[in-house]
């Protein structure tokens, strides 16, 4: 009886493919199938050989970032806590038209953050994005998760700055700034963890500077002369912290903070 | 630094919505992921939003992953993955009704390939275009994702039979269309 030839094809594929054997070590073997399956064993073999794409640098980063963000969200859970406490009441409807009403206002609240979210300095939505973030640090309790809050939300500024450097060619100083003294805020909060808690905080804050160092070089191509400058100086700045980070003594006595 | 096969450890953090746990398992499987987009989609722009709306269902559907292990968790990346895609063409084809195969694709860059080499490249990334989605699926995930028969079937939601049956005449209708000059530029 005929061997199934999508079995017969499958083993041959998993010999070359897998095993690294030869086409000509493989076919061989059903010397009937040689002129069906050498052509396909071979495009299998050039399918295998397409290079795997590398993604943009920043890319992931990125992903990350709103990845973070998103977990913080999650760990939030106002929206579940409602909800299980409204499955266990059992409202009247003059209740239920008056909570549907501040639901509505709520959502409309909640509309507006959510479109602020991507929002870039000079943007109206901005000073909504800031507001919402000095919200969550004001709901925040524990040093660990401020900790991270700041650290989130210096990565945001980095990736504004990065943005208006990418549209506009130009720095925005403000968000500069901001991004610096989120970063120290962060270093602030981590040196007053215990060591096991702060372990992970500190890799994450190390990686940040190294993103900083990065990022702000590569945009000093992209700036004018006396931007560049003011680029110099953060970069300077993030060198502090990553020593400091690293339980070095700093070049400096003091991080220093972009001039205006 | 964290390594694949710390995959288990890190779910169980994850599960709890740890930062960190999310953050790494993006790093570990962004590039996974963001391959098998890429030669879905073809445009690295497009690729790189959908690998950021799989990594941030990843977030939403987190507690209910069973899969802990790394190639199981992978599987169940892909899945999602696979689901990004499909609804992204139908919004495609909502937007615009441009067939696959005119599609830009990018060049196939690096002076250490030779420009034969990344012609051969081209034509067959042409070629894989022209295929039907599920043909697109198997031929990815098999070759240049290199998952197994199971992982494959898993994602796709059909038998190990079905795949191998899949592959097969997936690689025929591939080695026909570039036969006929398909994946040459138009």
């Amino acid at each position: 009886m005929k061997e199934n030839p999508d079995k017969v094809l499958d083993e041959r594929l998993s010999q070359v493919l897998t095993e690294d054997k030869g086409v000509e070590e493989s076919v061989p073997q059903h010397p009937d199938d040689l002129s069906q399956l050498e052509p396909l064993l071979r495009l299998a073999i050039e399918i295998k050989a397409l290079p795997r794409p590398e993604p943009r640098p920043g890319a992931l980063r990125a992903t990350q970032a709103r990845v973070r963000e998103a977990a913080v969200n999650k760990q939030a859970g106002w929206g579940g806590l409602l909800s299980r406490w409204l499955a266990g009441q059992r409202v009247s409807l003059a209740f239920a038209q008056a909570l549907a009403a501040v639901i509505a206002i709520a959502v409309i609240g909640f509309g507006t953050v959510a479109a602020s979210a991507d929002s870039l300095p000079h943007s109206p939505l901005y000073p909504v994005k800031r507001t919402t973030e000095r919200v969550q640090l004001f709901i925040t309790f524990s040093t660990s998760g401020k900790a991270q809050l700041h650290l989130s939300f210096a990565e945001r500024r980095l990736n504004e700055t990065m943005e208006l450097v990418n549209c506009c060619h130009s720095i925005d100083d403000t968000t500069l700034v901001s991004m610096l003294e989120e970063t120290n805020l962060a270093i602030k909060m981590i040196s007053a963890l215990p060591t096991p808690e702060a372990e992970p905080l500190v890799n994450r804050a190390l990686e940040l500077t190294a993103q900083q160092h990065t990022c702000l070089s590569q945009m000093k191509g992209e700036v004018s002369t006396d931007e560049g400058c003011m680029l110099d100086e953060a970069i300077s700045t993030c060198g502090c912290y990553e020593q400091i980070l690293k339980g070095e003594t700093p070049d400096m006595h003091q991080p220093t903070v972009v001039p205006e | 630094m964290p390594q694949k096969s710390d995959t288990s450890a890190i779910v169980e953090r994850a599960k709890r919505y740890e930062p960190e746990a999310l953050a790494e398992l993006c790093k570990l499987y962004y590039r996974d992921v963001y391959s098998y987009i890429y030669y879905r989609v073809s445009n690295v722009q497009d690729a790189e939003d959908l690998t950021d709306d799989v990594f941030l269902k990843m977030v939403e559907g987190i507690r209910s992953c069973r899969s802990r292990e790394e190639r199981s968790f992978l599987a169940w990346l892909f899945r999602i993955a696979k689901n990004s895609v499909t609804d992204y063409y139908r919004r495609q084809a909502v937007r615009n009704h441009l067939p696959l195969e005119e599609k830009h694709l990018p060049a196939y860059d690096g002076p250490e390939v030779p420009a034969e080499t990344k012609l051969t490249q081209e034509r067959l990334h042409r070629a894989l275009l022209r295929l039907t989605e599920e043909q697109q699926q198997v031929i990815i995930l098999r070759f240049i994702e290199g998952l197994s028969n199971a992982e494959t079937a898993q994602i796709l939601g059909k038998s190990e039979g079905a795949i191998k049956a899949l592959q097969h005449r997936s690689l025929v209708f591939l080695r026909h269309i570039l036969d006929e000059g398909g994946g040459d530029p138009l």
